[in-house]
Formats: C-alpha cells, structure tokens, sequence
C-alpha cells in the first residue's frame, strides 16, 4: 500500500459519511406505499426536491401533483384522509407552512386529519436562495397548533424510523426533513417512540438538546467539553410535539444548566418548548441556540448555520458562558 | 384548477349567490362578475339557478354533470334575508343579531310559528 493510500484511508476514518435525510424519507415512503395501497403522494411541483421521481414511476396512480397551489396541497390531502387514503403532503417547508397556514390549523390540526406534511429542506438548507426560501419560522408556527404531532428527526436512521412509524399513527404530522447533509448519529438498531427522548450521551455537568440537524453538532460539542473536563448529557428531542416534559426536568435535576440547540427561530421552536416546561416545572439556567430574531441572510446553508453559530462551537460556547455564569 | 385538470365531473359546487359580505354589496367591495364566466375560465360547467325555487334546484340536480368529464358549478341567485322586510336584501344583516322583538316581526312575516 502507498502512502498516498494510507492518508487517503484515515482521511476516510476521520470523517463520517453524510447523508441528505430526503433519501431515507424517500425510499421508506415507497416501501410503505408497496406495502399499503392508501398511501399516496401529493405535490406541489415538488417532484425533484421532494426525491420522488421513483414513486411517480412506481406508483403513478397514486401520485397526485397539485401545481405551485399549497392551499389546494393541503386541500386535496385532507379530502384523500378523508376518504380513507394516508397521503404524504411532500413540499419544501418555506411554502407549505407559510402559503397553507389556515389550511394546515382549520382542515388538518383542527379536523384532525390523518395527513402527513413531509416538509422538505427547511431552516436554512436553501442558503443561496434567501429567507423568502428560508424556513425557520416553520417549526414556531407548527408547535403552536393543537392535534399536530412534529417530529424532526436527526439523521437518516430516524427519518426511515419516523416514516415507518407514520403508517400507523393516528392524526395528523408535521415531519421535518432536513437536507443539508447529516452523519448517522442513530446505530441500525434505533427504534422510534413518539414523545420520547433519546439520550446519545451521559453527563452530569450541562445538558444539550437538539434535534435535527443540530444534535451531531451538539455530540462533536459534547466531545470538545469533555476535553476540557466538562461532562455533557446529549439528548436528541426529535419530538417536539407531543413534548418529553419529563426528560427535560430531569435535565433540570441531573446537570446544572440546559443548552437547546435548533436549525430554526430560536423564539417559539425547541428552545421554547423546553423553556416553558422548566419555567412552569423546575426553573433552570437555559441557553436557547437558533436564528436570532431577525431573517437569516443569503449564503450557503453551512455558512449561515456558522453565521449563527449553530455548530459544535456555538454550542461549546454557550455551554461553558451558562456553567460560568452559574458558577 | 385541480378539478378540471382531472376531469372531476363528479364535483359540485353550489354558490350561494346573495351578492353582500360583511361590509356591503360585493360588486360595490370587489367586483365579482362576470361570475360564471370566471368559473369557466377555470374549466367548469355552469348553470344559473333561482337559489329559491327547489323544483328548478332540484331539476337541476337530476342532470349533473352538465357536462362529462368536467366538474360543475351551479350558481344559485338568492336573496339575503329574503321575507323579512327589514333586513331583506341589506348588508347590514349579513350577520346582524336580531332582537326578540325583530325575531318576532320576523316569524310572523315568514308566516313561521316560533314557541319558547
């Protein structure tokens, strides 16, 4: 073996292979789709950016594309719960949550209809195109409606996890997908409950939360306070609704202080989520990482989520200022 | 848009056609006509029907679709608050409350016994 081959090689072993979440979504949605005949696809469009190129083909009587018309989206998604069918509502999130909001709270949350918004490339994973593409309010707007579980998973282990688990969900979902590639942060072995944390990492000092793309940042930042001596507790809140009120206040009894980490607003995400809890159950020291109350500017996605600090050293930051200022 | 493009001749939608919003007229607020050829426009089949005269409703019912392969529309002309003089055909009633007094002025015009 030359040396060229062997650098090559540890070059390999560093980094991690990194995957755009669309894919498992994708091939899961056919898996369900062969397996059940009320599952159908419906677009706005959105063929390409929502990898179902394969399922128009495969499924072609089951694949409803709706034009540029989110309103309509989610009209004609209801319309087919209704009359039995489990249809994926598959659009980049910037349009269906902020063109069919009405419809999104009155004929999905409200009627409770049994459709799944799978909301593609949200936060800022359309970088270059700016914020009217930017979908950071999305996750805010969704958490607020009653009825509507939301579910951001972190890797493409748990987007397949999720989709499997929505054939039998009952109600309607908002399942955020993100694209801006992730490493796996979940072994083949992860299984998925609604509501219910999964804990990546013991620690006793400071307590990450994150969920999306967020949480293998909120590990490499796990990894870099443990350098300094600093035992950090990782848990991965891929349900935002229903909430897993209790592992957070268990965060507020074991650490000293909670860091929460989203690719979205910080105001009314995650970060809220969770501080409503410790505000209302067990008052904690609390950092809230996302988009600052302003609209992101454009530029690629990894150099806005840097911008922002939303990457292991934002979070390494923000936990050492909280364990500082708490002494 | 989505129903003709997928030849739903088994959609109908019935407009109720009383001409007032909350705030006035709708052809004062924003014009709406020419309403059935906006329907069309978008592809469907349009009847215009007196929204007061269930034989001509109901004539038109037992013939749907107008035309096969494409979704229908039929507009039914109506007048709001219709028999009752004092909010017939007024916007102001387009969501006015009445009082027990107007609610009794109203049964007795409607020819309508009210017991409570």
């Amino acid at each position: 073996m030359s040396i060229v081959d062997k650098v090559d090689e540890t070059k390999v072993l560093e980094e991690p292979a990194l995957f755009d979440c669309r894919d498992a979504y994708s091939s899961v949605l056919e898996e369900l789709a062969a397996h059940d005949q009320r599952v159908c696809a419906v677009i706005n469009d959105s063929l390409s950016s929502a990898r179902l190129e394969s399922f128009k083909t495969k499924f072609p009587d089951r694949f409803i594309n709706v034009g540029i018309a989110e309103q309509n989206l989610v009209g004609v998604g209801c319309g087919l719960a209704n009359s039995g069918m489990i249809p994926y509502l598959c659009a980049a999130s910037c349009f269906l949550t902020g063109r069919a909001m009405e419809q999104i709270k009155v004929d999905l949350a409200y009627s409770k209809t049994n459709v799944r918004l799978c909301a593609m490339s949200p936060g800022m994973a359309y970088g270059q195109l700016g914020p009217t593409h930017h979908s950071i309010e999305d996750l805010a707007w969704m958490r607020v409606l009653p009825n509507l579980t939301v579910i951001v998973p972190a890797d493409p282990v748990e987007t397949a996890a999720v989709m499997r688990y929505s054939l039998i969900h009952e109600g309607p979902m908002f399942l955020r997908i993100a694209r801006v590639p992730v490493p796996r942060v979940h072994g083949d072995d992860y299984e998925f409950r609604l509501g219910k944390t999964v804990r990546l990492r013991e620690g006793s000092d400071v307590t990450l939360i994150a969920n999306g793309l967020m949480v293998c940042r909120a590990l490499a930042a796990a990894q870099a306070l443990e350098v300094r001596g600093i035992s950090a507790c990782v848990l991965n809140m891929s349900t935002v609704k229903p909430l897993d009120r209790e592992a957070i206040i268990d965060a507020a009894r074991t650490t000293r202080g909670i860091v929460t980490a989203e690719e979205a607003l910080a105001a009314g995400g995650l970060g809220g989520a969770v501080a409503e809890v410790l505000a209302q159950e067990h008052p904690a020291p609390m950092r809230i990482l996302g988009v600052p109350d302003v609209f992101a500017p454009t530029g690629t996605a990894e150099f806005l989520l840097e911008h922002f600090g939303l990457n292991a050293a934002g979070i390494e930051r923000a936990a050492l200022e909280l364990l500082e200022r708490e002494g | 848009m989505t129903a003709q493009h997928y030849g739903l001749d088994n959609l109908i939608v019935i407009v109720d056609r009383n001409r007032i919003q909350q705030g006035d007229f709708t052809e004062k607020t924003l014009r709406m006509e020419p309403l059935a050829d906006r329907w069309r426009a978008f592809g469907f089949s349009v009847a215009e029907v007196d929204g007061h005269n269930p034989e001509a409703l109901l004539e038109c019912f037992s013939a749907l679709p107008i035309e096969s392969g494409k979704p229908t529309c039929l507009i039914a002309h109506t007048t709001k608050g219709k028999g009752v003089s004092f909010a017939e055909n007024k916007p102001a009633w387009h969501h006015g409350v009445p009082t027990r007094e107007q609610l009794v002025d109203a049964a007795r015009e409607l020819g309508v016994e009210v017991n409570w």
